[in-house]
């Protein structure tokens, strides 16, 4: 029969509570860590997984990068940057080639992908030819190569993904905890 | 429990108390359970304490607020979204480990012995207990507080769970529940001869 199940029939409502409570801590604590990251790095997005190839040999499809966007963080041609592009959700690692600097910190900067023919201005807005500070998500500054892959497999299949969270959805549901 | 009407039916199939306990005997955090709950059972069905969950409660309330936190700082991010949500995201962030160190742990029963007369206010009695990871010493701690004088009394036990166990992993109560017998009894009888 279903003895895993047994567990929880011997649960009484205090135990039952908790069972919810302790699946609820740590989707908790994962946010936590998440929104933490955000406010230490100063940036929104801190880890991100690098989607193409266009920045070979430096980095690789599936690579892992930790990012930080502290404000002081001057940008200099030759530098990587991540960046979004007003409108879209995707953030782009790529190199700062041509940089317009004024006096007071204003900053237009112009990006391509080192493994690319042409630079990024095809990949920007409608009518925009340069990128500002505001576009920037992160410099890196570690990266991990290859663990990225599970992000990119779980999002192009998402059934996958789904079955993952359901089963351990529900083991930490019916495996009582102390 | 006496016979109960139709609707009850179904949930008298859910429940399974009478049924004896059987875990795996290798997972550890199993094995602990099944024992702090017979520990349990010994002192509240023996000997007929009446269980005080105010501590479980605020257990249970500290940790749903450190969600409620979590929760908070979730939807406050979503419309204020970073970086005015910084202040906050921190406070949010600090505060949720700071709730849940905060937590009493150990204890997981306390219980309390009301006096016959109804005059004296009552004894506590609290259960702790502690099994290593991939160890098979469990030591069960009995606290007795008397009601009267706030005095503090312990006794403990320390044992290898395959005492209790069998090769199933059928617990057998006839091996622990006199251990767990023996131990209240030593501290029941120290009061009654001071």
């Amino acid at each position: 029969s279903l003895d895993f199940l047994d567990d929880v029939r011997r649960m009484n409502k205090r135990q039952l509570y908790y069972q919810v409570l302790n699946f609820a801590m740590i989707v908790s604590s994962a946010l936590m860590i998440w929104k933490g990251l955000i406010v230490v790095t100063g940036s929104e997005s801190p880890i991100v997984v690098v989607l193409s190839g266009s920045m070979e040999p430096a980095f690789h499809r599936g690579d892992l990068l930790f990012l930080t966007n502290f404000h002081d963080d001057p940008i200099r041609a030759g530098e990587i940057v991540v960046f979004k592009v007003e409108g879209r959700d995707i953030p782009i690692v790529h190199r700062v080639i041509k940089v317009h600097e004024k006096g007071n910190g204003n900053i237009k900067f112009l990006t391509k992908g080192d493994n690319n023919e042409v630079d990024d201005r095809g990949l920007y807005k409608e009518g925009q030819n340069w990128l500002e500070k505001k576009d920037v998500v992160g410099r890196a500054r570690g990266f991990l190569p290859y663990v990225g892959m599970v992000t990119i497999i779980m999002n192009d299949y998402p059934k996958f993904k789904y079955a993952l969270l359901a089963v351990m959805g529900a083991y930490v549901l019916l495996k009582r905890e102390s | 429990m006496a016979a109960k009407s139709g609707r009850n039916g179904l949930l008298d199939k859910w429940k399974i108390d009478d049924k004896p306990v059987k875990i795996d005997k290798w997972d550890g955090s199993a094995v602990k359970n099944s024992l702090d709950d017979s520990a349990k059972k010994v002192l509240l069905e023996k000997y007929k304490y009446v269980e005080n969950f105010r501590l479980i409660d605020g257990r249970l309330m500290i940790c749903t607020i450190s969600c409620l936190f979590a929760i908070v700082a979730l939807i406050w991010d979503y419309l204020h979204p970073f970086p005015e949500s910084k202040p906050v995201l921190a406070f949010c962030v600090v505060s949720y480990p700071l709730q849940i160190l905060v937590t009493p742990k150990g204890i997981f029963l306390v219980a309390h012995r009301k006096d016959p007369a109804g005059m004296d206010p009552d004894d506590v009695w609290q259960l702790s207990s502690s099994l290593k990871r991939f160890d098979d010493k469990y030591t069960l701690k009995l606290t007795f507080i008397s009601g009267k004088t706030k005095q503090q009394r312990e006794a403990e036990f320390t044992k290898s769970i395959a005492k209790f166990f069998d090769n199933n992993g059928t617990l057998v109560m006839e091996a622990y529940e006199p251990e767990v017998s023996k131990l209240h009894d030593s501290l029941a009888l120290e009061r009654k001869t001071k």
